[in-house]
């Protein structure tokens, strides 16, 4: 019996002296951040998002068709579905841009030493970025979540439709402007557009009000007028003030074009002939700073695009230049001549904004020429042709500013194509073997929320008359 | 804390020989004695004797001798086993110093009466176990010439799923009745000497969801298999749940060969095989000979010879990898892509159009397998053995520069300190090197065979071109010639961006057994695996994308310390108790950095860290600690030889749940009734009835209880942290799985016929599982407990000996096996949780609607019409939905089965098994994009009119594919098939239009072996025994539907099965061994 005791008490002491709660400890990875990198983050994932150009994320530039194909002509042909491109777009902005700027407001809202006008001015800038991400979702595809997103605890969040998020977006956007405080500072170095400096970011908060008080001026005319009357003194007032993105020279934070023309050392992109020939028409000074000349002698343009959505050797066509394929360019969030285009669009429409429609126009494409060093006596002969001219370039400003801010809009696909919706100008065409015949409304709903979000992604789908690429966005009315 | 547990264990070793060392003298004998065949009355060599009261027993030598000693004074049943002999039991009286005991046994192939190992190293008979087990033939594991042990089980034991990735090395799904677990880990254990041994895998989650990538393998295969003695599958969680949660999926229990104790005896086998393989042309694509490259059917017109005349100069298009161009035209002469190489034979030349004469058939080499293995098996006279073991296994792939170098030493050794102290220790070291091991998947060289091609490009000629200068000469340009566009040249591909890895591993135990009391023993053991691997994967200057050094090294630790109290009681003359109670502590150490250059690398070939163009990033870092703690207990109690009860409990405490929900328990009870004791009839042999019922707890993988921030790389002067992707949850509780079983076996006359059948149902409930959701809500996936996904099914074995003579016998065995996997639910509100979504518009995952598949295939689908047919549109080609989310294939099988029959005549034994798996789905993207690109013979050849398919419409080409209009009559519109926007491939069809069934039958196996005479090996004076043999592996596969490739291929083992694209073909092997006894 004494032997028996001992086996046990042996088994009870083995155990006993070594407990298991001090493993599964994750030791290399924090449970606790400052709100800084979280904001960083945020920031250069939207930046990032908006240049990209991988055909998994990123289609704008050839859905807005300044860009097409070589060889793979899905996606110019709007086949989103097999590379479950609006999944990746959702899960970029909501779970890569959204959560950690709730996640650094949050963790602002609770810091108790931070100086009131420092976090006023933080909280204001990640106001602006929201709004950006959140504006970006709605023009991709409409209704979307956004009073219950971004809560764990709730996975399956009811859908807001566009104008509702629009309204509440200019709401923090004026809140925000209200609480900056120029002579604060703001999130300094982690800041990757102006490195803190909110003098700029007031810019910046004003010139995306205009923006989106622009994208609703056809259904919401009144709430325009008043937004980009307020805005419009605010704004930026020259290319100094661009918000831009400032890839670096080292990956993985290069410009995205490099990687996918030059990194890759593949060829599958090409300027597109409904960008190329229309520059070719108004002999555009901006060719040769954005293309290379056509290398086959055979083609008597100078410059040629190749046809939109369709399979093309890349060798008969005028390829990207240089300098949109270096390293470090730094990309386009919002540009001073987008501002002038807008008040001009403003002053087209009536708005009581400094200026006649004309000059802004002038000073757009100014601006964008400037932004990409094609010299004055160029632009000067540019503006004076009567293809160009405000008074004569077209019949109405939907025509005449279209076109135009069009071009401007090279390299930012997401906002060309929601111009070219808006403003049906230029008159762009669904290629051959497209699902649809018309050019596209807006992207359909990822898969994922057919699945995981099933009752609201139908209502949601309903409430804008169905989940197509047709189905137009609540400012897409005329 | 490790450490004071080892002390504690020590010091009560010690005060256990303190007190109990002087334990009370006793009678005791030996039993010697030596065995024959009854017919040849040769001896018998490692026959086991065995006195089940006392739990000992002795191996026969060379000479068929045998020694027990130390058996206390008394009457015994001895039993006599042997394989391929009846066992015998017989009634042994010890009552003097020696007993001498002479005895003969006869042949029965059928091995009904095998000893088996359970667990925790209980011995026990086949036939009363209460639960489902089954032991495998060793010997046709070892010598099958497969290149790993693991891969040579499918098809031997019923219900037991045996899937091995393609190529040489690759990793080996090993699943026991269907998959349990949604996310979790469904291979079954692997137990060696009664210590568990880490099976873990090697191959990213990219390989698994089809995108390019190296599998590695699994660990499992460090053991040395020659040293194996027996290997036994517990098939059920009850058989296994004093394992613990790991053995949820079952376990393989697998003892290596030692010496025969107590004699002073050496045996000495020597084994050496070579071996063979060639690719099975029957599973890698049959290309159309009649175009060639391009998207459409036109040349490019560039003015190559410099004349000014761009039109008379036709350039194949060498930026398409596809073969939809121009129709070959032996007469016409074409500039192709080695016109255009300086020092290239045809530089400058047009050459005449057609299809290669070598295809990509002949980049395959024969691959080689060289194995050497030598075993001394001895004893020590005063009481232990020792088994030294080395196995060197050389293995040269099918693809150049690959191959995999096995150095594998074992040792293993006990000593009898005293009448009641035995001590035993092993050490096994393994090296494992591999150089080149394939890459599966999309974009790799399989890839480019087999979805994006041009059927006029040479293979000699490609590889002619990198051995010139071993530069990157592709096929495939871009446009300006610059260099290589989608394809690398495949030759530099296999010699520049080739991986390698090489692994270390040490496993071994130390254990002390004390015998208590004459029917209770303690032992103390302490086991340590432990592994250093470094894998480097490599991609050169001047290849599609960017150079690239990664390099990653892991050290993996496990520690196991076991207390177990074995007992074993003859309570009167019927009733005898035995089983363990013990404790187990187990402790898992895995550390790890990997790193990559950044920017590509600086200087071409060399692959260091420091040779990046850019400063690399931060290295990633894994350290992970995971502990269990565990009591267990057992009781089995057997009635009179008919009635036999299983208890088994088990307590674990986990470190990766959260305190309070980390303790759980796992019950089993088992019964086994053996009838055939009541009815006296001769022909009835056997019968009995088992059942038995378990539930068993799992816990959760590392690091899901808190949520953690990760680190981007700085952008500039800013540092980025975010969120992660799969919010974590701190209130997980266990996984349960809860399952029954129900079993049978019968045998007839003298178990000539012999059956055994199972039942099972199982239930795996809050699954512990990353559920996706909608990342609107910040997140993609999240941690629950919800889920419940059953397993139903029926495992059967027959086997029988229709002839039996004195020079000829034959046997055949049948396994066959049907589950039924149910996703009874998944979580609230999700009716879909998808694995994976690979390429080609499908996504593999569980559903509780539709099919309700663990497995299931979901994609676009056709349209049907009411009459079932698909519906064709105007012009010519089948509508699809364009919803993704149809349910368009189950990867699971309807039933698996096996034959395998045996025949031996005098000393020549010849065997050969066929394996089968019938029904489960497979979607192919090697045919979604092949046809797509034209490869395949379905896009060329002639149309129901008889006109080439390739010629317009309107010349009385194109196709008329089989369906309907809308109103349901038959498709009468021929559509144009001349370019890549035909018929076929991925273009104009949906996912579902590439799902093949994938059954397979397949004649795995054949052997030949002859054994020298006995007679003849004995005139040598030095040898015991000679076998030769030669083997054949996978040589025909008898029946499949899926074309060009091997049905059974997966792109890695893991839960993701039922997904082809850029596969290896299948390898036939012919082994020939030697093997000696001296």
């Amino acid at each position: 019996m004494k032997k028996l005791i001992l086996v046990v008490f042996a088994f009870v002491l083995v155990l006993g002296s070594c407990d298991v709660s001090d493993l599964n400890e994750n030791e290399k990875d924090p449970t606790d951040v400052p709100a800084d990198p979280l904001f960083s983050n945020a920031q250069v994932a939207m930046s990032t998002f908006l240049h990209n150009t991988n055909v998994n994320l990123n289609i704008f530039k050839l859905i807005s068709q300044q860009w097409t194909t070589t060889t793979y002509t899905a996606e110019p042909r709007y086949e989103l579905d097999s590379r479950g491109i609006p999944d990746n777009v959702w899960i970029e902005i909501y779970r890569d841009v959204l959560i950690d700027l709730k996640e650094a407001r949050l963790k602002i809202e609770a810091n108790e030493v931070l100086p009131a006008a420092v976090k006023a001015n933080k909280l204001g800038s990640i106001q602006v970025m929201r709004a950006l991400a959140y504006s970006s979702l709605v023009n991709i595809f409409g209704t979307v979540p956004y009073e219950e997103a971004l809560n764990p605890d709730n996975t399956q969040p009811t859908y807001t439709d566009g104008q509702t998020i629009y309204m509440d977006l200019l709401t923090r956007l004026d809140t925000a402007i209200s609480n900056f405080d120029a002579s604060a500072d703001g999130f300094g170095s982690a800041d990757v557009f102006y490195n803190g400096d909110i003098s700029k970011w007031i810019k910046f908060a004003n010139s995306l009000k205009l923006r989106l008080a622009i994208t609703i001026a056809d259904v919401n005319p009144s709430v325009a007028q008043t937004a980009i009357e307020e805005a419009a003194p605010n704004a930026f007032t020259s290319n100094a003030d661009n918000a831009l993105v400032p890839f670096q020279s080292s990956p993985p934070n290069t410009n995205p074009v490099w990687e996918a023309l030059v990194q890759s050392g593949r060829q599958d992109y090409l300027p597109a002939a409904p960008l190329v020939s229309r520059m070719n028409n108004l002999d555009d000074p901006r060719r040769p700073v954005f293309f290379t000349e056509d290398p086959d002698p055979t083609d008597s343009e100078q410059f040629s695009g190749g046809v939109y959505g369709q399979t093309n050797d890349y060798i008969n066509f005028s390829h990207f230049s240089a300098l949109i394929k270096e390293k470090d360019r730094a990309g386009v969030i919002l540009g001073y001549d987008e501002v002038e285009f807008i008040l001009a669009e403003a002053a087209a429409r009536g708005y009581n904004v400094s200026g006649t429609a004309a000059t802004h126009y002038n000073a757009a494409i100014r601006a964008d020429m400037e932004y990409w060093g094609v010299p004055d006596a160029e632009i000067a002969a540019y503006l004076v042709q009567l293809d160009v001219a405000y008074t004569t370039a077209g019949s109405t400003f939907r025509e005449k500013i279209g076109t135009q801010k069009w071009f401007a809009l090279f390299m930012q696909g997401l906002q060309a194509w929601t111009e070219v919706r808006r403003l049906d100008e230029p008159d762009l065409q669904a290629p051959p073997l497209a699902p649809i015949d018309t050019y596209p409304k807006r992207f359909t709903y990822p898969a994922d929320e057919q699945i995981f979000n099933q009752a609201n992604y139908s209502d949601g789908a309903s409430s804008m008359g169905g989940d197509m690429l047709t189905t137009p966005i609540f400012w897409d009315v005329n | 804390m490790i450490y004071k547990s080892i002390q504690t264990v020590l010091m009560f070793s010690i005060v256990f020989l303190l007190c109990i060392g002087t334990a009370l003298a006793q009678n005791t004998g030996t039993i010697e004695g030596q065995l024959f065949d009854q017919q040849t009355q040769e001896p018998l060599i490692s026959a086991n004797v065995f006195i089940q009261s006392l739990n000992k027993g002795a191996a026969t030598d060379a000479d068929g001798n045998f020694t027990i000693e130390n058996v206390p004074y008394g009457t015994y049943d001895l039993r006599i086993s042997y394989i391929g002999y009846t066992t015998k039991t017989i009634s042994v009286t010890v009552d003097q110093p020696t007993v001498n005991i002479n005895e003969t046994l006869t042949q029965d192939v059928s091995q009904l009466d095998d000893v088996v190992v359970t667990a925790y190293g209980v011995e026990r008979q086949i036939n009363q176990l209460p639960y489902a087990a089954q032991k495998v033939n060793v010997e046709q594991v070892t010598t099958s010439g497969s290149d790993n042990f693991i891969s040579a089980l499918s098809g031997r034991v019923s219900g037991m799923k045996v899937q091995t990735a393609s190529g040489m090395g690759g990793s080996t799904d090993i699943v026991l009745r269907g998959y349990n677990s949604l996310t979790g880990n469904n291979q079954a254990l692997f137990v060696v000497d009664g210590v568990p041994y880490a099976n873990e895998r090697f191959n990213s989650a990219s390989v698994e969801a089809g995108f390019a990538g190296y599998d590695y393998g699994n660990t499992g295969v460090d053991i040395n298999p020659e040293a194996i003695e027996s290997i036994t599958v517990l098939k059920g969680p009850s058989a296994a749940a004093l394992y613990g949660s790991r053995a949820s999926n079952g376990a393989i229990v697998i003892e290596t060969k030692k010496g025969a104790p107590g004699r002073e005896l050496v045996d000495i086998s020597y084994n050496t095989s070579v071996g063979v393989s060639m690719v099975n042309s029957n599973t890698f694509p049959d290309y159309q000979q009649q175009y060639g490259a391009g998207y459409f059917p036109s040349f490019f017109s560039q003015d190559v010879d410099g004349d000014g005349q761009a039109e008379s100069d036709p350039v194949a298009r060498y930026t398409a990898d596809a073969s939809y161009g121009p129709k070959f035209d032996p007469d016409l002469n074409v500039y192709q892509w080695d016109a255009f190489y300086p020092g290239s034979p045809n530089f400058g030349k047009p050459t005449p159009w057609m299809a290669a004469e070598n295809g990509p058939l002949e980049f395959f080499e024969t691959g080689t397998n060289v194995k050497n293995s030598l075993l001394i098996n001895g004893g020590i006279e005063s009481g232990g053995y020792y088994s030294l073991g080395y196995t060197q296994g050389n293995t040269r792939g099918v693809l150049p520069n690959s191959s995999l170098d096995e150095y594998k030493l074992s040792f293993s050794s006990g000593y009898q300190i005293s009448e009641k102290l035995q001590v035993n220790a092993s050490v096994d070291y393994s090296k494992t090197e591999g150089v080149g091991r394939p890459e599966r998947g999309y974009s790799t060289i399989m890839s480019e065979f087999r979805q994006w091609w041009q059927t006029n490009v040479d293979v000699n000629a490609q590889k002619d071109a990198y051995f010139r200068n071993n530069q990157n000469l592709s096929w495939n340009l871009v446009g300006d010639k610059s260099g290589p566009f989608y394809w690398n040249n495949p030759y530099f591909e296999r010699y520049q961006n080739f991986a390698s890895d090489e692994r270390n591993r040490y496993f071994g135990h130390a254990e002390a057994q004390y015998e208590v009391l004459d029917w209770l023993s303690l032992t103390g053991r302490v086991a340590i695996d432990n592994y250093n691997q470094l894998i480097e994967e490599r991609v050169n200057v001047s290849s599609v994308g960017v150079s690239n050094y990664f390099r990653q090294n892991e050290t993996f630790t496990e520690y196991n310390y076991d207390l177990l109290a074995n007992y074993n009681k003859q309570l009167n003359d019927k009733i005898i108790i035995d089983g363990v109670v013990g404790a187990n502590i187990r402790r898992q150490y895995v550390e790890g950095i990997s790193a990559s250059t950044n920017g590509g690398l600086l200087v071409p070939g060399l692959y260091a860290l420091s040779n990046s163009v850019n400063s690399i990033l931060y290295p990633g870092e894994t350290d992970r600690k995971l502990g269990v703690n565990g009591y267990f207990a057992s009781f089995n109690l057997n009635y009179d030889n008919f009635l036999n009860i299983a208890l088994t409990g088990r307590r674990d405490k986990s470190s990766s749940l959260p305190e309070g929900n980390n303790v759980y328990y796992y019950p089993s009870a088992s019964v086994g009734f053996t009838f055939s004791e009541f009815v006296d009839a001769d022909w009835f042999s056997l019968g009995k009835l088992r059942g038995s019922w378990s539930e068993v707890g799992n816990t959760a993988p590392a690091f899901s209880l808190q949520d953690t921030y990760q680190r981007p790389a700085n952008f500039g002067a800013a540092g980025l942290y975010t969120l992660p992707n799969t919010k974590n949850n701190s209130t997980l509780k266990p996984e349960k799985t809860k399952s029954w079983e129900a079993g049978l076996q019968l045998g007839f006359v003298n178990n000539r016929l012999f059956l055994d059948a199972s039942y099972y149902d199982q239930n795996t409930l809050n699954q512990i599982l990353p559920v996706n959701v909608s990342a609107a809500s910040g997140y993609t996936s999240k941690f629950v407990n919800a889920g419940n996904v059953e397993n139903r099914g029926v495992e059967v074995t027959l086997r029988g000996r229709p002839m039996v003579s004195n020079d000829f016998s034959w046997e055949i065995t049948a396994n066959w096996s049907k589950n039924i996997n149910t996703v009874k639910e998944l979580a609230p509100g999700v009716d879909y949780y998808e694995f994976v979504g690979p390429q080609g518009g499908v996504s593999i995952g569980a559903t509780d609607v539709g099919n309700k598949a663990y497995g299931a295939i979901r994609g676009s689908d056709f349209i049907y019409h009411e009459n079932g047919q698909p519906i064709v549109g105007d012009n010519g080609y089948y509508q699809t939905t364009n919803t993704s989310d149809n349910i368009i294939g189950n990867m699971n099988p309807e039933w698996r089965g096996g034959v395998s029959n045996q025949f031996n005549y005098k000393n020549i034994s010849f065997n050969f098994l066929v394996d089968v798996r019938w029904g489960g789905d497979v979607f192919s993207l090697d045919q979604w994009y092949g046809q797509g690109t034209g490869l395949y013979k379905i896009t060329a050849g002639l149309n129901q009119k008889g006109n080439p398919k390739r010629d317009p419409v309107s010349e009385g080409g194109g196709v008329k594919l089989p369906g309907v209009n809308e109103d349901g009559s038959t498709n009468d519109i021929y559509a144009d098939a001349s370019n890549v926007l035909g018929p076929y491939g991925f273009v104009r069809n949906p996912s579902a239009a590439y799902i093949y069934d994938g059954s397979y039958v397949k004649l795995r196996e054949v052997g030949v072996s002859y054994s020298l005479p006995q007679s003849l090996v004995g005139q040598t004076g030095i040898l015991n025994s000679a076998t030769i043999s030669a083997v054949g592996r996978n040589l025909w596969i008898i029946h499949k539907n899926l074309p060009n490739a091997d049905p059974e291929q997966t792109l890695a083992a893991g839960n993701v099965q039922g997904y082809q694209g850029g596969n290896l073909p299948a390898t036939r092997n012919v082994t020939f061994n030697l093997k000696l006894n001296f």
